[in-house]
């Protein structure tokens, strides 16, 4: 059976790899493969670009030693508490239809299914060490990392066993399991215990740095620390530099991944239905991401309960936007995008009032956040024409115009990031105001809120608008569902887009740009009229720049046919 | 109702229809018949206005579909042989969508006999991801009637159906036909081309081989009298006419 595991994935990456050389005679492929190698390049081997970055280690300082430990704590938490992802035992379709009706042991099923993921754990490890560890000691760091990885990676793929033989066996299939859980209860007791006990000191902290402290000193110490204790073992072999030390370091490890490899092995009485869940479960997600989305969110049948009004009349491109906003909610997308700013705004509340720090920090990190979303909002949030341009021939049978249709689709992602932004403007607002001497007046946070909402809806439909242009003119070169290519290519092709579209989108922005300038040096003596002018002014051309090109766009869709975009 | 003339379509070098030219009135339902890989399909894209024609027109309830393509929308419906559904929308919201894009002001007194009549009703709020494979292209079939179109161009409408459902669809097409829509029906299951079609368009290789009525084809070629459809078809595509020995 092993020969036949072995067969399957020896010829499975021959011919991945043969069909990316053969790809390689199309120039698209070629060039944004030199673009992806001088990345790599430039990223792992050129010393000039590496030279004053600390390279050894990330996890330099014993601050960082106790945090990789409590993070790995709480990764674990979360998944025995909320569960672990369910892909962790799923197999592909094929994988399902072949080999669970062979004649194969559940043991081999699992052992095949582990093999398989050591692919993703050397890649991991070789990344690590590329990033962090070269050097002298670059082998037996990544030795390190291919240990921690692999740990996790049996831990994940055991909480998952536990799990499903809960649900499939009710207390039989917990009782089977007990060692595993009761170990888990008692470091989660230490855990809450510890936690308790440095409540009071928590609440008189003053910012979130001494907050910090208190916590980090709280699991160096016991009894926290016993707690961390299998977590540090899995961490140091990755920390420990080459030597007699990193040798004490690395034998508890691997006696911890040897143990998790038994225990994996001994929890296989769920597997089978668990694993052809959780395959369903990711064969819905990969028909999910090559129908329409490239997040591979799932959308679960409870989600359908909660749903929008649409009325059967008024402009019929609203339906688009409607039917977007409906995958937003409906995949959980639409409560991280408020979620996070009203987060940000509750602590706004709770926490600047304390100090001009904590104001600061919350100020600085909204504007950042809402600043990345100018470049990362495009690439994240894609409910838009560039997930409907493998549905083409539906899209093009609607009775809308081009125009039409590109411009609700522009909206459907411009509209929910601007959203998001404008609450984060909010949050940084109420986080400014609430500094003793604030430079921001009542009357120009008011002028900021009523401005920046044109503002944002406009930088984000030129920003989407011109995502989108790209994806309609040169739909080879962006990641259209299940066409999304792999390797360094693909990301030799992102970087390209990328570099493209911010040069549009700067152009798009230019003329907006130089009006804000103007209405700043003619009303920069009354600040609330020079924001109120310089936001609803730039924003509105934006709004019309947008409106023009996708007119333009639109008469490229209707020209566009279904064999051109793949 | 549906005019098409001398309809040409080129992919590159290679001419999937070629010179093409027919008429639908209203109440008439014309089979589209022709081996694979004959052209029916780009000739439906055309039709829709999913694919522009390389020349010749294409005018559907008065509107060219590719001067006024919207208006032309307006009037159709297209159903493919393969749903294309949305999958976060529940059965009645795929309804609602197609209703405001249609501006169906009386959806609602719509929706529920629909829904009955395509017996999915009980289904009306599970998301399409839920629903089997012959469910999906009822709610497709429900989305293309909702509008009430006055040209109806379906692509191999059966698939997926069971007995009672195929029963079901074959009065709905007779209906509407009935009541003044214009069909065009591609299918290989000739039993449901002769049951239905007014006339017929024999397709092969791009290029019109035979269309008319049934008697008017039959009498263009009176080496087929007397044969069934199956035969006729076989005959006038080129394909083989004997079944291979067991």
């Amino acid at each position: 059976m092993i020969g036949a595991f072995a067969f399957l994935a020896l010829h499975s990456t021959r011919n991945q790899i043969a069909l990316r050389l053969r790809r390689l005679r199309n120039p698209r492929y070629a060039i944004a493969l030199m673009l992806g190698v001088a990345y790599f390049w430039f990223v792992f081997f050129n010393r000039s670009a590496r030279q004053g970055r600390d390279v050894t280690t990330p996890f330099a300082g014993d601050a960082l030693g106790t945090l990789l430990p409590v993070a790995l704590l709480l990764y674990a938490a979360y998944m025995w508490i909320v569960g672990a992802d369910r892909t962790a035992l799923a197999f592909s379709n094929a994988e399902v239809s072949m080999l669970f009706p062979a004649p194969v042991s559940r043991r081999g099923l699992i052992v095949y299914k582990l093999v398989r993921s050591q692919a993703a754990v050397l890649t991991s490890s070789i990344i690590w060490v590329l990033l962090f560890g070269r050097g002298h000691d670059a082998l037996t760091r990544g030795l390190g990392y291919w240990v921690l990885f692999s740990t996790l990676n049996l831990h994940r793929l055991g909480v998952a066993l536990v799990r499903a033989a809960s649900g499939e066996h009710g207390a039989r299939g917990l009782r089977k399991s007990w060692l595993p859980i009761v170990l888990f209860g008692i470091v989660a007791a230490v855990v809450v215990a510890g936690l308790v006990g440095i409540r009071q000191p928590l609440s008189h902290a003053e910012d979130l740095h001494a907050m910090f402290g208190i916590v980090t000193g709280a699991f160096a110490a016991p009894p926290l620390s016993w707690a961390l204790l299998p977590f540090r073992i899995a961490v140091m072999p990755a920390v420990t530099p080459a030597g007699s030390a990193w040798i004490r370091a690395m034998l508890p490890a691997l006696g911890l991944l040897a143990l998790h490899f038994v225990w994996v092995l001994r929890s296989d009485a769920a597997f089978e239905e668990a694993a052809a869940d959780a395959s369903a479960v990711q064969a819905r997600r990969i028909e999910a991401m090559r129908a329409r989305r490239l997040t591979g969110a799932s959308i679960s049948t409870k989600s359908a309960q909660r749903t929008l009004k649409l009325s059967p009349m008024g402009a019929p491109a609203f339906a688009l936007v409607w039917k977007n906003w409906l995958w937003l909610m409906r995949s959980g997308q639409l409560r991280t995008l408020i979620g996070l700013p009203v987060l940000a705004i509750l602590a706004a509340i709770v926490f600047a009032g304390r100090s001009t720090h904590a104001a600061l920090v919350i100020a600085g990190l909204c504007a950042a956040i809402g600043g990345t979303l100018i470049f990362f909002g495009p690439m994240t949030m894609r409910n838009d024409l560039r997930g409907e341009l493998r549905r083409l021939p539906m899209i093009k049978s609607l009775p809308l115009s081009g125009q039409q249709i590109i411009f609700a689709e522009v909206a459907s992602s411009a509209s929910p990031t601007a959203l998001m932004q404008y609450l984060l403007v909010i949050a940084s607002l109420i986080a400014v105001s609430r500094i003793d001497e604030t430079p921001v007046t009542l009357a120009v946070a008011l002028a900021i809120a009523v401005a920046s909402p044109l503002l944002l809806l406009g930088i984000n439909l030129a920003n989407f608008t011109v995502h989108n242009a790209f994806a309609l003119v040169l739909p080879g070169w962006v990641r259209l569902g299940e066409s999304s290519p792999g390797g360094i290519e693909a990301m030799g092709q992102a970087m390209l887009s990328s570099i493209v579209t911010l040069f549009l989108l700067v152009l798009l922005l230019l003329g907006p740009g130089l009006g804000a300038a103007a209405a700043y040096f003619v009303l920069r003596q009354h600040v609330v009229a020079m924001v109120l002018v310089a936001g609803t002014v730039s924003g509105a051309a934006l709004c019309l720049e947008s409106y023009l090109l996708a007119e333009l766009l639109g008469g490229t869709l209707e020209r566009t046919e279904p064999m051109h975009v793949g | 109702m549906i005019s098409v003339q001398d309809l040409t379509r080129h992919y590159g070098d290679f001419t999937a229809v070629d010179h093409i030219s027919f008429d639908v009135k209203p109440g008439e339902v014309l089979g589209l018949v022709g081996p694979n890989g004959a052209g029916k399909t780009t000739t439906l894209r055309c039709l829709s206005g999913i694919i522009a024609p390389s020349s010749g027109s294409v005018t559907i309830a008065g509107h060219n579909i590719q001067t006024d393509g919207v208006g032309a929308k307006k009037a159709l419906a297209f159903i493919p042989d393969e749903p294309h559904l949305f999958d976060h929308l529940t059965v009645e919201e795929h309804l609602r969508f197609v209703a405001r894009l249609y501006g169906v002001a009386d959806a609602e007194q719509r929706i529920q006999p629909l829904l009955v009549e395509l017996e999915i009703a009980d289904k009306r709020r599970a998301l399409s991801t839920e629903l089997s494979r012959g469910m999906k292209q009822k709610l497709a079939i429900a989305c293309g009637l909702l509008h009430d179109p006055s040209v109806l161009i379906l692509d191999e409408p059966l698939t997926g159906l069971d007995p009672g459902g195929m029963r079901r669809m074959r009065a709905t097409i007779a209906n509407r036909a009935r009541a003044g829509s214009a069909v065009i029906l591609s299918s290989h299951l000739l039993t449901l081309v002769e049951e239905l079609c007014t006339k017929l368009f024999v397709i092969r290789r791009g290029a019109c081989v035979a269309y008319g009525t049934l008697d008017d084809i039959v009498s263009a070629h009176p080496e087929l009298a007397g044969r069934s459809l199956e035969d006729v078809f076989l005959a006038l595509t080129g394909a083989t006419e004997e079944a291979p020995a067991p």
